[in-house]
């Protein structure tokens, strides 16, 4: 859709911080999640941006997955740890996640202000020679 | 489309456009018709048409003032037109184009539809004014 | 007044109101499971009857409404609100252009009709 190109463009960046925001909030849903120890740890998910295909925008490339190894905890009264009383949780900072999720916010607010002033303008210029 | 239905309405008071065309230089009545809605488009024609007024007028006695052939008068009131039909076609072309989402800028439209409303009124309104003092004319006594 | 550009213009306003109709029953359902969004399309349809030269063909090109299919979420839904929004200002403003433009046709052909 070419008409109205601007709230289009904006429109990919509004997508793609929140799909960021998706995956900082599954990290951060799974932070706890344990798992035993020959099993892979929860994988983080980072989410890879690119300027879009026909160049109008951004897009999501792919979804690039964390390493299974997690940090070892040793915790023997958990039900799933193993005979040295060790479970697995993955490797997730938190504070890398908070940060992420602040500017995926930021990012996905400065999208939707784009859109608000796209709009207004593209009014504006309906209005054109209307007094 | 619209500039037809200028034409039709300008063909509507026939008579008138064939007494200035025969007055002027025996410019058949469909130009006649284009001509007097064309006037106003080109605003520069203006004094044209005062001086062919003037050649009018002179004819009956006076010396004429101005040199402007009838001729020059009707082929500009004709170019009007050509170029208000031009400005009514490119905004017809970017409306469908508004239409089809293959549209690149709103303004361009908007400005193109603009123009092209602006030059009808004020064709529409050389026409008039040429209908009125037509009429001024024919009730003049000689 | 079968002329092609307020005839076009008809067909995009019914198409656009078709949209955002769609675009409502989508945001609707957005937690229905199973549900896949509608797609409402006209214009590349509508632009080969412009380029037809046929009143006729612009007054009869179609409104298509087809499913979404784009992969779903767990719930085999695949609505997608932040695009259904935006969709929603475009074709908007989409239906107030082409209103606009209706609205200079009729405006001109009664500026032409005016004798005094």
């Amino acid at each position: 859709m070419s008409i109205f190109e601007a709230i289009g463009i904006a429109g990919t960046g509004v997508t793609v911080n929140r799909k960021w925001m998706d995956a900082v909030s599954d990290n951060l849903a799974n932070i706890n999640t344990a798992s035993r120890t020959a099993d892979p740890a929860f994988r983080e998910r980072f989410v890879v941006a690119s300027e879009a295909a026909d160049g109008k925008g951004t897009q999501v490339a792919g979804i690039v997955y964390g390493g299974t190894e997690g940090r070892t905890v040793y915790d023997p009264s958990h039900p799933l740890a193993d005979a040295d009383g060790n479970v697995k949780y993955p490797d997730i900072d938190m504070s890398t996640q908070m940060t992420n999720l602040m500017m995926a916010q930021r990012a996905y607010q400065s999208n939707l202000s784009v859109v608000s002033s796209a709009k207004e303008a593209y009014q504006a210029a309906i209005q054109l020679g209307k007094n | 489309m619209s500039i037809e239905s200028i034409a039709a309405l300008g063909g509507s008071s026939g008579t008138i456009a064939t007494g200035w065309g025969q007055a002027l230089d025996n410019t058949d009545n469909a130009q006649m018709t284009r001509g007097i809605s064309d006037t106003v488009s080109a605003m520069p024609t203006a004094p044209a048409a005062v001086t062919a007024a003037g050649a009018l007028v002179g004819a009956t006695g006076t010396p004429a003032v101005g040199e402007t052939s009838g001729s020059g008068f009707a082929s500009l009131l004709a170019g009007g037109l050509d170029k208000l039909q031009a400005l009514q076609s490119t905004s017809d072309g970017l409306a469908v184009k508004a239409a089809t989402g293959n549209l690149e800028n709103v303004h361009d439209y908007m400005i193109a539809s603009n123009e092209a409303q602006l030059a009808t009124q004020l064709t529409v309104a050389v026409r008039n004014k040429a209908v009125e003092a037509f009429n001024e004319v024919m009730r003049m006594q000689v | 007044m079968p002329e092609i550009t307020s005839v076009a213009l008809h067909t995009a306003l019914d198409g656009l109101q078709a949209r955002q109709r769609a675009i409502a029953d989508n945001i609707a359902n957005i937690n229905t499971p199973h549900y896949l969004a509608n797609k409402v399309s006209f214009e590349d349809s509508l632009a080969q009857a412009v380029q037809s030269g046929s009143a006729r063909t612009v007054a009869t090109s179609g409104i298509a409404t087809q499913k979404s299919l784009e992969p779903t979420r767990e719930n085999g839904n695949n609505v997608n609100l932040d695009e259904e929004m935006l969709s929603n200002i475009s074709t908007g403003l989409s239906y107030q252009t082409a209103l606009n433009a209706l609205n200079s046709k009729y405006s001109t052909l009664r500026t032409a009709m005016q004798t005094s």
